[in-house]
């Protein structure tokens, strides 16, 4: 037991943290309160991203290690994005304060909410059956809920919290229905269950099998902001308090890849998902090509900022499911399994900076209740407010795939990968990522064209400058340059992650040892990944 | 021919043991970022500090000269280390006959753009050194770099400073200018990305360009990895039809962003067709000669037809530049000895006069602020040291025998008509369509010479010649010690490569050797398969 608590020190710091804020921020006088939580919630985030780090080196617990029952575990993927979620926390956590005195809505729950997300979003990535995934999910989804209609007074976040509420209910009622579908044909919620359940398929669960995959996908992608559902993102991106926006662009858009990746390879993949002869490379395919396109097209023609963003986001989400794809290995020994390229996880730490850089500069610009983020605003933004021009320049900049940003490499990495699949099967959707990345260049260089290049507007104002929020977004930009320039380290992390999946996935063991007894090959992606599998069963 | 000797040119020569050329490439980037910590509001030492980054950066790059060994085929002074151990990318940079030419020319014009600024710049002098501070590690970056995925990082880099720099201290239509230039290049680069990338995969994961180049790839292959690379480097040079963005940036630039954009960025798109796109596609470089040569002849005339009518005197230097590169396009393509080192040196060439062009007109710009030639006439009288220089230099762009642009526009032609004098001497069906497609191009080509004259000449005459007809020209004052003296280290320059080219010739001597031994062969079995044949003949003859 004490084993287990230590594999999930990083989930209960985040948790301590939520009921410290919770408990004591009414004893807190309310100028205390404006100083001490931003710190606190990110020294809290910074010590869970510590106790990650001091697993993943110290413990055996990098490649896969279960605990409660095969409820949670410590792997390496678990522990890599647990961290990626709560560096998002702590840049949040640093750029919350000021904007939300500025707008008129600062109280210490709003911290305790957001350790509350985090807390869920590491729970749903450390999720070693559907039911924690799904408990991980709920509570990370009902702080979001309440986090997005934080103003009070504006009808825009209040209308985008209720908006985001009402769909994300319909997407986790469709989860948990196949969830129940998956129960039904294994007996079990536990990946580890499942898949023993479904490695020797039987007759007629074809059609049940197909529900729960289109049940569970689906709410998936509403998560991820794919099209078709990704028609609430611009709303509650723009309703959004800005912090929380950069919050959910980069942290949730994390988590849901995160465990996307695990349920779909450490839950479904093996005979059975075969046996539905669903092509799953085509069909990811044909979603992150509208998604990426949609978002794009409908990017250009925004004013606000806030609004471009939100639907960079939803490109950066095709972009993302387009990496997915190669990340499927090897069909015929009766996969699919996955690959470990890292090129999502590796993507996401670049996106998620890029995030977080862009919008904390976005939240420095707004007063007195308003949050002045159009094209207007940002005019002559570079004579009145340095740090948060360059902050934002380095995050579009990013965002467009310019290098030697971080953006560059997760753009790179994304397509060396999927050119790699089949001898370049893929490449008609690599073109078209490219294309894509041209049109989005040309709204994300709107930013810099008004900041730098625009007379000022003469809005002729001071800015607060809270250290806080300068370090929040000097720092992602900053981690933007540096892992700009050397990315090698965070790309081993990423493939790490990606094969803790892998070593525990149970039906990519047998297979493995398939291949092995075949002397069957890899596709080339891990070929060059070189993953070094441990060739042991986990044992029940 | 065996490959391995063939490819020789792309292997490393020597190593070095001391990282030079990273600190070459690094210095100005280290200068940039020294330079945030100077205040907004001190100009003069952001002057002063620019100034002497790019002079430190010349220091060096002379030291590179000083090792350079010009007899030596392949990379010299290599650095070369480990870099994404994951994505097999490696920190290679090395300097060949090839580079060299051109790393000197970039060394040489970022000390000359920052003094020429010093006027031309009036706002914001902080951001204004650090862009093109950063903008010269780019181009030295690019031109160093022998590993692919450094190479287009690289060439990236450039893109954002430019941007700016147009974008930030540009004309009145400088959003439109900036934004048409970043999204056309960054469409070419992009492309050629996923060639880079498709190349990469084919070899088992490397960018180390000498392992590429032994890649086996299909004719298809080549022909669409061929199209990628060149639409980058073509867009870049630029080629007609893809000039378009060239007008509008140069003209919107400020004086120091068209220099550099004149002087040196377009040579990248040159080198990239000679470093990269041939070398590792020969052959299709060979089926893709003719258009080229079309492409390359057209752009010679119509840039030429161009600027006959253009009002604006920047404008016209402008098209100029598609016209002369034009000639080193032409030079490209022939790909014998004599026009590869006529392509070299017309490269900087170019860079010289043209970059003294657009010094020249930011000078009177200046002054009146306005570029239109109908607004002028008659300056010689007022501004007598400024119309020397301005003659003085349109006699190089002209290509004058004794100036330096006779030097690069010969050897072209003197390679093109080597290339197409068989049409002449034997019959023209024996001669194959590929001799008398350079016959008439070269033929056509050299119209274009006689058209250069024409536009630079008649704008010459009609800015200062004749009585002076604008009241405000009255009041013109001559050229300051300060722009006498960066025209005059621009001048010797030019004098330098006239009378005595071979200085700079003899640098690139052994490596051009070694790529048309490389390469060639493969080249001509596509575009003209009867004189691939005869040349090998006269080969095995001469072993005998």
């Amino acid at each position: 037991m004490l084993h287990d608590l230590a594999l999930i020190s990083p989930q209960l710091i985040l948790l301590v943290a939520a009921l410290f804020t919770l408990v004591a921020d009414p004893f807190l006088p309310t100028d205390m309160s404006r100083k001490f939580w931003g710190l606190f919630g990110a020294g809290m985030s910074a010590l869970a991203i510590v106790a990650c780090a001091a697993l993943w080196k110290f413990g055996p617990y990098e490649m896969h290690t279960p605990a409660f029952s095969y409820h949670l575990s410590a792997s390496g993927h678990a522990l890599f994005f647990t961290a990626l979620v709560s560096m998002c926390a702590m840049i949040t956590h640093l750029s919350s304060p000021q904007y939300l005195v500025e707008q008129e809505s600062h109280y210490g729950e709003y911290y305790a909410l957001l350790h509350f997300a985090t807390f869920g979003m590491a729970i749903m990535v450390s999720a070693e059956s559907l039911l924690t995934l799904f408990i991980g999910l709920e509570i990370m989804s009902m702080s979001i809920y309440v986090l997005v209609a934080f103003k009070r007074t504006s009808q825009a976040s209040v209308e985008a919290g209720m908006k985001y509420f009402i769909m994300g209910s319909v997407a986790s009622a469709f989860l948990l229905y196949g969830i129940a579908f998956l129960f039904g044909l294994s007996g079990g919620t536990s990946f580890i269950e499942i898949q023993r359940a479904l490695l020797s398929p039987k007759p007629g669960q074809d059609l049940w099998l197909g529900l729960a995959v289109v049940l569970t996908g689906g709410a998936f992608l509403f998560k991820m902001a794919a099209v078709p559902l990704h028609m609430w993102t611009p709303d509650v991106y723009e309703g959004a308090p800005t912090p929380i926006t950069g919050f959910m662009s980069s942290a949730v858009k994390a988590a849901a890849f995160g465990s996307f990746l695990k349920f779909l390879y450490a839950g479904l993949s093996g005979p059975a998902l075969a046996s539905l002869h669903l092509p799953i490379g085509e069909v990811l395919g044909v979603f992150a090509v509208l998604t990426m396109t949609v978002g794009n097209i409908l990017a250009l023609t925004q004013r606000s900022i806030k609004r471009m963003l939100a639907y960079s986001a939803v490109a950066h989400a095709g972009y993302l499911l387009l990496g997915t794809i190669a990340t499927i290995d090897d069909p015929t020994l009766g996969g699919p399994f996955l690959a470990p390229t890292g090129a999502v996880p590796f993507y996401l730490v670049g996106y998620a900076l890029a995030s977080l850089a862009g919008f904390a500069a976005l939240a420095s610009l707004g007063k007195d209740g308003e949050e002045l983020t159009t094209e207007g605003h940002l005019a002559g933004l570079s004579k009145r407010h340095s740090i948060a021009a360059l902050a934002l320049t380095v995050s579009v900049l990013s965002l467009a795939g310019v290098p030697p940003t971080l953006g560059f490499f997760g753009k790179l990495q994304i397509l060396r990968d999927v050119l790699a699949v089949d001898n370049g099967k893929y490449l008609p959707h690599v073109i078209i990522l490219v294309l894509n990345s041209v049109v989005s260049a040309y709204y994300y260089l709107k930013v810099p064209v008004a900041m730098y290049m625009r007379p000022d507007t003469k809005l002729d104002r001071q800015y607060v400058r809270e250290p806080t929020l300068t370090w929040a977004m000097a720092l992602p930009a900053l981690a933007l340059l540096a892992l700009g320039i050397m990315p090698g380290r965070a790309m081993t992390w990423a493939i790490r992650s990606e094969q803790a999946i892998r070593a525990g996935s149970e039906s990519a063991n047998i297979a493995h040892s398939y291949a092995v007894v075949k002397g069957g090959g890899h596709a080339a992606g891990v070929a060059l990944a070189k993953p070094e599998e441990p060739a042991v069963l986990p044992t029940r | 021919m065996d490959t391995s000797i063939a490819q020789n040119w792309l292997q490393f020569h020597s190593l070095s043991s001391f990282p030079l050329l990273t600190l070459l490439c690094g210095m100005p980037l280290g200068f940039a970022l020294l330079a945030l910590a100077i205040p907004d509001e001190q100009t003069w030492a952001h002057k002063a500090w620019s100034f002497v980054g790019s002079l430190a950066t010349l220091v060096v790059a002379l030291v590179v000269l000083g090792g350079f060994d010009r007899n030596a085929v392949g990379f010299q002074i290599v650095d070369d280390y480990a870099w994404i151990p994951n994505f097999g990318a490696r920190w290679t940079l090395g300097v060949d006959g090839l580079s060299l030419p051109l790393v000197l020319l970039t060394a040489l014009l970022m000390p000359i753009i920052f003094a020429g600024a010093w006027s031309a710049i009036d706002k914001r002098w902080k951001e204004f050194s650090i862009a093109m501070l950063i903008l010269e590690t780019g181009m030295l970056g690019s031109l160093l770099a022998v590993d692919l995925l450094s190479f287009y990082v690289f060439w990236e880099i450039m893109l954002v400073p430019m941007y700016l720099i147009v974008g930030i201290w540009g004309g009145k239509d400088r959003i439109y200018a900036t934004v048409k230039f970043f999204i056309y290049t960054m469409f070419g680069s992009l492309l050629m990305l996923v060639a880079i990338l498709w190349l990469y995969q084919k070899s088992g994961g490397s960018f180390a360009l000498a392992q590429l180049a032994d890649l086996h790839l299909s004719d298809k292959e080549q022909t669409w990895l061929f199209a990628a690379f060149a639409l980058a480097f073509l867009i870049k040079v630029p080629v007609f039809p893809f000039h378009t963005w060239l007008p509008d940036a140069h003209t919107e630039a400020p004086t120091p962003g068209s220099v550099v954009l004149a002087g040196v960025m377009l040579k990248l798109g040159t080198y990239g067709l000679l470093r990269f796109a041939i070398p590792l596609f020969p052959s299709a470089m060979g089926k893709f000669s003719p258009l080229l040569m079309a492409l390359a002849v057209i752009g010679i005339v119509f840039g030429a037809l161009m600027a006959y009518v253009q009002t604006d005197v920047k404008r016209l230097v402008a098209y100029s530049s598609v016209s002369h590169l034009g000639f080193v396009m032409m030079g490209i393509v022939i790909f014998n000895e004599e026009a590869l080192q006529g392509a070299i040196l017309q490269g900087v060439n170019h860079g010289i006069s043209t970059g003294a062009l657009f010094l020249l007109v930011g000078y009177v710009y200046e002054r009146r602020h306005t570029r239109e030639i109908a607004q002028f006439g008659g300056i010689a009288a007022k501004m007598p040291v400024y119309a020397a220089f301005f003659v003085f230099v349109t006699m190089s762009s002209i290509a004058l025998p004794l100036t330096n642009g006779f030097v690069g526009e010969f050897l072209i032609f003197a390679g093109s008509f080597k290339e197409g004098v068989q049409a002449v001497i034997a019959p023209v069906a024996e001669a194959g369509r590929w001799r008398n497609t350079v016959l008439v191009g070269g033929g056509i080509a050299s119209l274009g010479i006689v058209l250069g004259a024409v536009y630079m000449l008649s704008m010459v005459r009609r800015v200062f010649f004749g009585q002076i007809t604008v009241p405000a020209n009255q009041a013109l004052r001559d050229l300051t010690w300060r722009e006498k003296s960066i025209m005059a280290s621009l001048c010797v320059f030019i004098l330098w490569i006239g009378v005595y080219p071979a200085s700079w010739l003899n640098l690139s001597k052994t490596t051009v050797h070694a790529m048309v031994e490389a390469h060639r062969p493969a080249i001509l079995q596509v575009r003209a398969p009867l004189d691939y044949k005869h040349e090998a003949l006269r080969h095995a003859h001469a072993d005998q």
